[in-house]
């Protein structure tokens, strides 16, 4: 929770000054027309604010179902994480307000390694998910690609390995499910940690 | 929660005050205008014009535009005139004058200062112009 409170803070969060002005009607004439204040002006209404999201993370955790042995199909998952999001909303969020769209659709990519007990490490797959979260839950589904192929006994096969993934998460665990072509499905809890910051700018 | 600051545009009366310190009535023969911006938003501003007479004045504005310098090029943001009612004697009428451009297009260039024109004819003979220079105010964009 930490983190996703750094996403209000000012170095995180850069406010564009691009669509500045608020929204008003300049063709009916305003209730003081006949006041002769020079300084008087009829504020606009809010336009409200696009906010483009960007977080890169890391995650780490225990799964199963790439390496079938019959010692042991156990491994733990580590890697890195960029994800980007878009939302709007209908008000200004303010200084002090985060700016980080709280729900928006977005896309993750993703990339690390394997460890996997008397099998070394192997790279863990290349992914890119379309992802939709609302606050702190999210759903992801995309593919994975494995750089090498094949089952892990007795050697890798050359080639790649493809397939699709789809991501559950209540920040920060996340539970990554896949289907690859080569070795059927696979079952990873992470741990997800990012640091978020945003670019809004007026509507 | 610090709400938003938004853009506008005011006439820099700077260099054309009364005495009062209130911003100069601009005299063409028989009638006087003076002009506050009162709204400005994504769609443009809008301005109410003060037209005052000392004696009967038939006057009617024959253009009125904002002249923008937007890098090499200059817009004119031609205004919707505003018909001013009979002036007899010593009159004052508010008149409303919108003016339609991309407000948001040309604050994301840079322009941030204009030009207020408008044209007078009075009894049907043309007038010199009046102008007027607009500057934008913004503070930022939180209050």
């Amino acid at each position: 929770m930490i983190l996703v409170v750094l996403a209000g803070c000012p170095g995180l969060k850069r406010h564009d000054i691009r669509n500045a002005h608020g929204v008003i009607d300049i063709d009916a004439p305003p209730s003081q027309l006949q006041r002769g204040d020079p300084a008087y002006h009829e504020p606009p209404a809010d336009p409200g604010e696009h906010h483009l999201g960007i977080a890169p993370g890391f995650f780490v955790g225990p799964g199963t179902g790439r390496i079938d042995t019959a010692e042991s199909d156990a491994s733990v998952e580590a890697g890195v994480q960029l994800h980007l999001s878009y939302g709007e909303s209908d008000t200004s969020v303010g200084r002090d307000g985060f700016g980080y769209p709280w729900t928006a659709w977005g896309v993750s990519i993703g990339w690390g390694f394997q460890a996997h007990a008397g099998h070394g490490t192997i790279a863990a797959p290349v992914y890119l998910e379309a992802t939709r979260h609302f606050y702190i839950a999210s759903a992801s589904a995309g593919i994975a690609v494995y750089p090498t192929a094949g089952k892990v006994a007795g050697g890798l096969a050359e080639g790649v390995d493809l397939g699709g993934q789809v991501t559950l998460g209540f920040w920060p665990y996340m539970l990554r499910m896949r289907y690859m072509q080569d070795t059927g499905f696979e079952l990873f809890g992470v741990v997800q940690l990012e640091l978020p910051t945003s670019i809004t700018w007026s509507r | 929660m610090h709400p938003r600051a938004y853009p506008r545009w005011v006439i820099d009366s700077t260099n054309a005050t009364d005495p009062a310190g209130e911003p100069a009535v601009q005299w063409r023969a028989c009638a006087g205008v003076r002009a506050f911006v009162r709204k400005t938003g994504k769609a443009g501003m809008g301005i109410t014009l003060e037209v005052r007479s000392r004696t009967d004045c038939p006057a009617t504005i024959t253009r009125a535009a904002v002249v923008i310098p937007d890098h090499a090029r200059r817009l004119h943001a031609e205004a919707t005139v505003p018909v001013i009612p009979e002036l007899r004697g010593r009159s004052l009428r508010y008149l409303w004058m919108p003016v339609h451009f991309d407000a948001d297009e040309l604050w994301n260039r840079g322009a941030r200062v204009a030009t207020l024109e408008l044209e007078l004819a009075i009894d049907g003979v043309a007038q010199p112009a009046i102008t007027w220079p607009l500057v934008t105010l913004w503070s930022g964009p939180f209050l």
